[in-house]
């Protein structure tokens, strides 16, 4: 569970606290449940997007009551890590979802499928390693959170 | 505001006007082996695809190869063989010397080109071009023929009708309506291949497969696929682009 960044953490502390483990926890299991329960991988694809979009839409409000980060730098860091680690957990039923969606607007969709591969593969590495250290670095003063409890 | 819903509104129509209705593409989905009986799926580097009645192919993405069959999900094992017939319908940019040609899985059974004996296994065929012409092909399998009166057409190098089984129980050329080709549909760059699957119904979850060939040049397929398992029955199209 992220907790709030304090200024004696060390890193690896920081680092660890930028990675949203119980939302991500969350989501895997809301995605198990619902491929067990729509039993075909056509009509998984809506109820899997969906509870990515509720997910998303609520993990701000559980990182600011319930896991107590205060600071709105941390929270949007979070939301977005989220966000990486699902489309790469659902990249299929993401592709599907958005190749329904783009196609309903008549456009042509054949980009679709390599890149949600793309991003699915790469994102998460490149935000891992890269991103979450230069956010880290960038950020480290303005995420830490003066009134955090030691 | 409004003026921006306007331009919205004549982009859609823009988009809908030059891109037409098929504009869907190959929907990946994480297991295969769930998808209900008789849908159609795409093949390629190990991921499977759903695929809507009319969808755009890159070969960019799937290469100029594509596996389409369907997942052997049966609830039961059965003991006696069958097989789907596909149809496919090719437009290509250039023309072609041979417009009907002949794809045949393994483990059929079929009588050899001159002996009057027994049926004997028979070796799968990837492609044997039918070197007659289309109304050589629609007459021989205007009546209901056998495998045994189709195995000497003129322009066919070798037999390809066949049966299931040894016991003759079911054949290939059980549907001649299905193996008929339109003349009015063909053109000097058309090619139609069609292909025979033999399976065995039974919860292996192995893919019973055809492989369709979109090199350059193909600018669209139109698959027709009949069988006895209803389920298996239908139509695509494919709209191939770079």
């Amino acid at each position: 569970m992220p907790a709030p960044i304090q200024s004696s953490d060390t890193g690896l502390d920081r680092f660890s606290k930028m990675l949203p483990a119980d939302v991500t926890a969350a989501f895997i299991s809301t995605k198990a449940s619902l491929v067990s329960a729509f039993q075909t991988p056509e009509q998984q694809n809506y109820p899997v997007v969906i509870s990515f979009f509720i997910i998303l839409c609520l993990s701000p409000l559980y990182f600011r009551y319930v896991t107590k980060i205060a600071n709105r730098w941390h929270r949007y860091f979070l939301v977005g890590t989220s966000a990486v680690f699902a489309i790469s957990l659902a990249n299929a039923q993401l592709a599907s979802f958005l190749i329904d969606a783009i196609g309903a607007l008549h456009i042509p969709t054949e980009t679709v499928n390599p890149t949600v591969s793309a991003m699915s593969a790469i994102l998460p590495i490149l935000w891992t390693l890269l991103i979450s250290q230069i956010a880290l670095s960038a950020l480290s003063d303005k995420a830490v959170d003066p009134g955090a409890p030691a | 505001m409004k003026k921006y819903v306007i331009l919205a509104s004549l982009l859609l129509s823009l988009c809908s006007e030059a891109w037409g209705e098929c504009v869907s593409s190959p929907k990946p989905i994480e297991d295969a082996r769930t998808v209900s009986l008789g849908t159609l799926l795409l093949s390629a580097s190990g991921r499977y695809y759903v695929l809507d009645p009319c969808v755009r192919i890159s070969r960019r993405q799937f290469g100029s190869r594509i596996k389409l069959g369907f997942m052997n999900n049966f609830e039961k094992a059965d003991t006696v063989a069958t097989f789907y017939s596909a149809k496919s319908k090719r437009a290509l940019t250039l023309d072609q010397n041979t417009h009907i040609s002949l794809v045949r899985t393994p483990g059929w059974f079929g009588y050899p080109t001159t002996s009057e004996t027994e049926v004997q296994p028979v070796l799968e065929t990837r492609g044997d071009p039918f070197r007659g012409t289309i109304e050589q092909w629609n007459s021989a399998h205007a009546n209901g023929s056998s495998p045994k009166e189709l195995r000497n057409i003129p322009g066919l190098i070798r037999p390809w009708h066949a049966f299931v089984d040894q016991g003759l129980s079911l054949a290939s050329s059980a549907d001649p309506q299905f193996w008929q080709i339109n003349p009015a549909d063909m053109t000097s760059k058309t090619i139609v291949t069609n292909y025979i699957i033999r399976f065995t119904p039974a919860p292996t979850n192995t893919f019973l497969d055809f492989d369709v060939y979109i090199q350059d040049g193909v600018k669209s397929v139109d698959l027709t696929i009949i069988s006895q398992i209803e389920a298996f029955s239908g139509s695509r199209t494919f709209i191939i682009v770079p």
